[in-house]
């Protein structure tokens, strides 16, 4: 399946989180196709390096990884969404074992959306595009 | 109740050749043949499965094949055996995951570990496991689920 890749203006910078480099790489690559590919991506091995890039720079969306060494990625959508300064930014949660209430639990922590690993394949797609167009 | 072993092994059938598709375009089958898991070269994973299922997800990538995988995302720069840890890593991280969603009722949780992975000679794998070779892009993994390390 051939995706054109689209441009979505109002994000600019993205930062991909995951202690997988492969992981990271493939996301980019995902999320390029869905409409970001002129954007700028920060990438973060963890939690901690995730939020000291967005204190750094200024970022639009958060892509990150749950099943993290050092930070998971609940701990940082808490520590997101409990920062004035940074709790606006929109978050999609990206994990192999999400289930039905763990969703749920996210969504109502502040997460925009939540997406299956690995990020591939046309129903992701329609995900990311649709995330894309509401952030 | 907890899923058994042997449910979790036949999930693993549908589960391994569907997510070698997802992340690398693979085809890839279950098969009889018997895979050497004390071989030379080649790459070891295992994560401890927290619930439903309780116990350890090992998976066996040969270099070449682990070089494969790597060359559908970085076809210019061939991979390192840090970057094909990594790879095994996360293949075998994303196998857990979606193996305990498949075992999960709806109002489960799904918990598992960090992969550890190293590159291996004379590999011994546990006596109680459970194992399955997958032919994958003409050459073959191997997937086993023992009881956890710790336990």
């Amino acid at each position: 399946m051939t995706i054109a890749a689209a441009t979505h203006p109002s994000i600019t910078s993205v930062l991909v989180v995951d202690d997988s480099a492969f992981a990271r790489h493939g996301a980019i690559l995902c999320l390029r196709s869905a409409g970001l590919a002129n954007a700028h991506f920060v990438e973060a091995g963890n939690g901690h390096e995730a939020l000291t890039a967005l204190k750094r720079e200024h970022i639009d969306l958060v892509v990150t990884d749950m099943n993290m060494p050092e930070m998971n990625g609940a701990e940082l959508l808490d520590r997101i969404k409990s920062d004035e300064r940074v709790s606006g930014v929109a978050v999609l949660v990206v994990s192999s074992s999400i289930s039905t209430a763990m969703e749920t639990d996210l969504r109502s922590k502040g997460a925009k959306a939540v997406a299956r690993k690995p990020l591939s394949g046309a129903a992701t797609m329609i995900l990311l595009k649709s995330l894309v167009e509401e952030v | 109740m907890r899923p058994s072993t042997e449910i979790a092994l036949i999930a693993l059938h549908e589960l391994v050749p569907q997510i070698l598709e997802e992340m690398f375009f693979a085809e890839a089958e279950a098969i009889d043949d018997v895979f050497d898991w004390s071989a030379n070269n080649a790459i070891f994973s295992r994560i401890s499965l927290h619930e439903p299922l309780e116990a350890d997800l090992i998976v066996s990538v040969p270099t070449d094949l682990a070089h494969e995988f790597s060359e559908t995302l970085t076809s210019d720069i061939k991979s390192g055996d840090s970057q094909l840890k990594d790879i095994v890593g996360e293949l075998l991280n994303t196998l857990a995951g979606r193996l305990q969603v498949a075992l999960a009722r709806d109002d489960e949780a799904c918990a598992v570990g960090l992969p550890e992975t190293t590159k291996a000679s004379n590999f011994i794998l546990d006596e109680a496991a459970f194992h399955q070779t997958f032919a994958a892009n003409e050459l073959t993994l191997g997937v086993a689920l023992a009881p956890k390390r710790s336990a």
